[in-house]
Parts: C-alpha cells; structure tokens; sequence
C-alpha cells in the first residue's frame, strides 16, 4: 500500500487535498480522451466525480488490486464512456484509427483476455513507444504534448507511435494465434 | 463537441490499469482547470452538510428576516429592485460561447465584455499540404497509413474557406474566442463527418487549434497563448446543418493569472491544422490556415474597476478550535488532537483581493500577518468555513460569512470553496450592471467554536485525541464576531 493510499484510509481530507495535486492532470486527460477536449464541463464533471468517488468510497475499495491513481482513471473513464454512451451522435472508434476496419480494430474487442493480451503487448513495445501508445491511446495526448513527455520532437513521435502500431498489430497476431 | 473522441483501452480493470499507466506519475493540467476541479471536489466533499442545507439555510434567514426585509422595500424600493437582481444570474462562460448567440439567454455583463473585444479581422493565408515545410512527412503518413495521395481535387476546395473571428470573450481570467469557418453547405457536412468512423471513400475533414500567439503593440516580442480547449462545434440539428454556410471552431485559452493579458489591443495570429477525418492525426494535415485578428483586452483587464485588495486587521479576542496534526515522512499522521484555545486576534491581519468580473465580485481572504506565536494549524483554524443550519445553529467549526446589500441580509455569501488550508473565496452575485444600485456590500464573518467535543470540555481546556483517523464529532458549539469586511462596488 502507498502513501496516499495509507493517508487516504488514516486522513482522508488531506489525502483528498493531495490526490488533487498530484493526479488531477492524469485523471483530467484520461476522461479527456473519450469525450474529446472541447467538452470540458463534461470531463470537469467526470474528473471531479472520480475523485469523490474514490474518495467517499475509500473504506469499501481494495487498494491491493490497485493503486489509487489507476482507481481515478479508471473511475473517470468509465464515467466518460457512460457519458458518451448516453449522446445519440456518440460514435466509437477503437484503438487504430489509422487502420479503418483493419484487423487490428477487430483484435481489440473489449473483454478482459483481449485487454491482457493488448496490455502485455503494449508494454513489450518497450520505451518510449510504449509511453507513447499508452499516452496517445489512454490519455489522449497531442502529438506535441507527447514529445514533452517523453522528451522527443514532433516528427519522431509521429514516427514511433505509427511504427509501433504496426509492431503492435504484428504482435496481436502473433498473440491471437498464439491464444488459438 | 466530437474532436478527439475515441474509445480505447475501454473495460479496464483496476489492476490492468494500473500497469498499462504505471509510467505516467503525472500529466500537466491548465490553472483554472485545476482550481475548477478542486473547488468543486472540496466544496461537495467538506461542506456536504451544508450543501444539503443550503435552501434552506438560506430560506431561514430570509424567513426570520422578512418583515424587515418587507418594511426596508416598501420604505427604500430601488433598494428592493437592486436586492432581487442579485438572485438567479448563473452561466457558464464556455457554454455560453458554445450556443449559437441568436439561440442562447443574453446575459447582459457576458454580452457586455464579448462587446467590448472588438475583434476585427486582419489577414488571413490557407496553405495546402504540398507547400506546407518539409511536405514529405505528410505524404509518407499518408501513403504509410491507408490515405489517399493528397490531390488537387479533392482539396482544392480548402483555399476557398474565409475565415472569420466570430465572437471574443475575455475578462481578465478567461479567454474564449469562436472562429467562423465559411465554405460551401457540402464541405460544412464534411466538417461535421470530420473525425473518426467514417471509412471508405468519402471525405471528412477536421479542424483543431494550432499554435497561437500574440503581439502587442510597440513590442516586438511574439508571446504564445496556451490552448486549453478546442474543436469543432457540431451541428446537431438537420434544418441548421442544411442551411449552414460555416462551422464554428471554438477555442479557449489558459491565462496564468500572475500574468494576465496586457491591456490594448493584441494581435492574434491563430494557426488552425485542417485535417483529413480527425486533425489529432498531424500527419493528415491537408492545410494550415494562418488567420490574424485583433481584439481590445482593455475592458477585459479593467471590467468596471481594477482588482482591489487591502489588509484586514482582526481585533480582540476569539476562541479558536485548532486540530493539531503532526505527520510522518510518509504523510501518515501520527498525532492529532482537537483543542479549543482562547486566543488575542491582535496583530492578526488578513489580505482581501476583490475581482471584478462579468461572472461576479471573486473575494479571496489570506492571512497577512501574525504574531510569531500562530502556528499553520491556527491559521487553518481561523480561515476554515462553517456554515448555520436550519435552526441557525452550527455544527462545524470555521466561518460564516453572511452578506449584506444595502444593510440588508440576503444569504450566506455563496461559494465558499475551500476549508482548511489558509483561504476562504466566496463569488458574491454581484455584476457589473448592478454596482450602480448597489450601495454597499458588507461580508459579517462570525466564528464557530467548539465547547464540547465528544465528551471534553474544549472550554475548560480539555483535549480531544482522535484515534485512527476517525473522529464522530458530537460538538457544542458556541460563535462570535469576528470581521465586518465592506466589500468595495465600483461606481462610474
């Protein structure tokens, strides 16, 4: 258990005050992500609710499945995706949207053995491009914004993020026969 | 709006989650977008009693007020015209600049500081793809991620769009602005298909904030503007979409409050990255439009007067409930206590800031000074919010801050968004339009103590320990005064 995770059951208030702090950002871009940036009362509404979701919530969760920054995000991106399901012109778009109708859409059908198989393959990607799938798949992140995290320019992120979605794709076909 | 929108990683658990982010410790987040979210999480989370209460907390004090309410109205009837005008005024500034002008509810002092922007149209370039710098990259995107070849005819038609500033609005802590992107009603339907799902051989086409910068006059310094928000407003009814000769790209942008705008007229350069389906995708880039403009930041910087502050000094005495928290290097807490203290407020002085915006009179108090003797814990003590309940007693210790318009009490001042930390800000429902018939805004803080606290005589000096972190608070509480604070109301 970490420290904001002892504070969160021991002090709640001030484990509220530092959770904003730290993992408002985080939280912010990973609702951000489904709804898209122009909708900012929506993914406030998300975000905050995230927070007091986990924080109202603090004593019934189980923080050994995982940590309170990855209950935020998840919280606020279940929030946003509930929010997007609820708007009649919502339309999803799966992982590759580079690829229409490629097999790598079809590979990430949402069911927990795909998410593992898709996790796993993301994170043997390697750095950064994993850092890069993650931030631009998860988080939503601007190709520029990508380049501040991970330190690269524009033109390389562009360039590794679409190697390693190709990588990737190669990779969930090894993985689907390998699963078969 | 739709820009960006995109389901992946979608069904996580908590426990994928947390690899699949394990990288990411944090990620940058504008200053008002955070104060936004924090306001609104500490306000639903420390004050929920009250929020429960509000109505009627609020309904109390009128109801115990109103035959002095009824005889000062009857007596003073401007006075009674310029209290009802302080209820029911609510907007959200990025929602209002995202309905159609013709379609929303005015509100005067939003529509006086979008009036006095005055943007004006300067020059305006489109450059398509080939003769963008290094085209290559984009061409290599394309042909490495199943796009067409860009070609003449099916993107000739972008050197025709007019770009247009449609509305600006900016009032020292906010800046939004519109841009009306003219073309034909078929290409306003590729904008709206723009982003996404839309496979096969039919074009769409999107439209995102690139960089934008500004200059001001006699300086030759090029300063950026920080997007914060932007994209595309879609168009949701059929009728409006088939008559539709622009779309609207709407944009707002940080503005760091220790550095606000510099008063005058900016020159904008916006450059807006048009793209093929979705413009998160750079290297669809099929045009940049370069459009310049210029708006008045004047009004903006001095909306009805210049932000006012001035020190507060607190005299006398109070008691002061203090917790008294000591921490680990882990932030675990390894002591607390709850202790009531009589305490000389002598030497004490708080800062008040009063900002006057289009959205209402913003009041944040700080502490100034002290004596030497006043811990952090006491300050906190001291500028923490409380609140009355329905039978006008009070259960939580910190500040009440009833507020007064032209001697008459109206509510609670709303809003008070924080607890705890050394700060109190309350919004006053005061605007622009009616600091004419407002005589004088008065805040009369008073501040609740606790006696008794489960079971220990506060009073008397007895300490209460909290264990584990837990604390089921059966307090008596008892107030007193503490600060009239006269919030100053601009006048012409």
């Amino acid at each position: 258990m970490d420290a904001v995770t002892r504070l969160l059951k021991r002090d709640p208030e001030r484990a509220l005050e530092w959770m904003l702090r730290a993992y408002a950002g985080l939280v912010y871009h990973a609702a951000a992500a489904i709804l898209g940036r122009t909708s900012h009362e929506e993914i406030e509404e998300c975000v905050s609710d995230a927070f007091l979701a986990v924080y109202n919530n603090r004593d019934r969760l189980d923080f050994s499945q995982g940590s309170v920054k990855a209950y935020l995000c998840a919280t606020a991106r279940n929030l946003a995706i509930d929010r997007l399901k609820r708007q009649t012109r919502a339309r999803v778009v799966e992982l590759d949207d580079f690829t229409p109708a490629s097999e790598l859409t079809e590979v990430m059908a949402l069911n927990q053995i795909d998410n593992e198989l898709l996790i796993e393959r993301v994170l043997a990607l390697g750095e950064p491009d994993s850092t890069i799938v993650v931030g631009r798949y998860y988080f939503g992140l601007k190709t520029k914004e990508l380049a501040k995290v991970t330190g690269l320019k524009d033109s390389a992120v562009d360039q590794r993020l679409h190697r390693a979605l190709k990588k990737l794709k190669r990779l969930m076909e090894g993985g689907l026969i390998h699963a078969k | 709006m739709r820009n960006e929108r995109r389901i992946a990683f979608s069904n996580l658990t908590v426990d994928q989650t947390d690899r699949l982010i394990d990288s990411f410790e944090a990620l940058p987040l504008g200053g008002a977008v955070n104060r936004r979210i924090r306001n609104s999480v500490l306000k639903a989370v420390a004050p929920r009693r009250a929020r429960r209460s509000r109505l009627i907390r609020t309904l109390v004090p009128l109801a115990a007020s109103l035959l002095m309410l009824v005889m000062f109205f009857v007596a003073f009837p401007k006075a009674a015209q310029a209290v009802s005008d302080f209820i029911g005024r609510v907007f959200t500034p990025g929602r209002y600049m995202s309905e159609d002008p013709a379609a929303r509810t005015p509100v005067p002092s939003i529509d006086e500081a979008i009036a006095a922007a005055a943007p004006k149209d300067g020059d305006y370039t489109i450059t398509l793809m080939p003769d963008l710098p290094d085209p290559q990259q984009y061409v290599d995107f394309r042909a490495e991620n199943g796009y067409a070849p860009f070609s003449e005819e099916n993107w000739g038609w972008l050197r025709e769009i007019r770009p247009e500033i449609a509305e600006v609005l900016y009032d020292g802590n906010q800046l939004i602005w519109n841009t009306n992107l003219y073309t034909a009603n078929e290409h306003v339907r590729e904008f709206m298909d723009g982003f996404g799902d839309n496979a096969g051989s039919k074009l769409s086409v999107d439209a995102l904030m690139d960089d934008v910068t500004y200059t001001v006059e006699g300086d030759p310094t090029v300063y950026p503007l920080q997007v914060s928000g932007h994209g595309i407003t879609p168009i949701q009814d059929e009728t409006v979409l088939a008559g539709a000769d622009h779309v609207v790209l709407y944009s707002d942008f940080d503005i760091d409050p220790t550095q606000p705008l510099p008063d005058g007229i900016l020159t904008i350069t916006q450059n807006i990255r048009i793209c093929e389906n979705d413009a998160m995708n750079y290297g669809a880039t099929v045009a940049i439009l370069t459009h310049t403009f210029t708006f008045d930041t004047t009004k903006g910087n001095t909306q009805s007067a210049e932000l006012q502050e001035g020190d507060i000094p607190l005299l006398g005495e109070t008691y002061l409930t203090v917790d008294n928290m000591i921490f680990a290097e882990d932030g675990s807490i390894t002591s607390w206590t709850i202790s009531t203290q009589k305490v000389s407020l002598n030497g004490v002085v708080l800062h008040a800031e009063y900002e006057y915006l289009p959205t209402g009179i913003s009041v944040v108090l700080t502490l100034a000074s002290a004596p030497s003797n006043w811990t952090d814990n006491m300050v906190n003590a001291l500028l923490r919010s409380s609140n009355r309940s329905i039978q006008n007693t009070y259960h939580k210790i910190g500040n009440v801050a009833d507020m007064y318009i032209n001697g008459v009490f109206v509510s609670e001042a709303p809003r008070p968004d924080s607890w705890g930390i050394g700060e109190q800000r309350y919004t006053l429902p005061i605007y622009p339009d009616q600091y004419e018939t407002t005589q004088s805004v008065v805040l009369k803080l008073i501040h609740v103590y606790n006696e008794m606290l489960n079971g220990t005589n506060q009073i008397a000096g007895e300490v209460y320990t909290v264990t584990n972190g837990q604390s089921t608070d059966k307090a008596q509480t008892n107030f007193s005064p503490l600060v009239e604070i006269t919030v100053p109301i601009p006048k012409s």
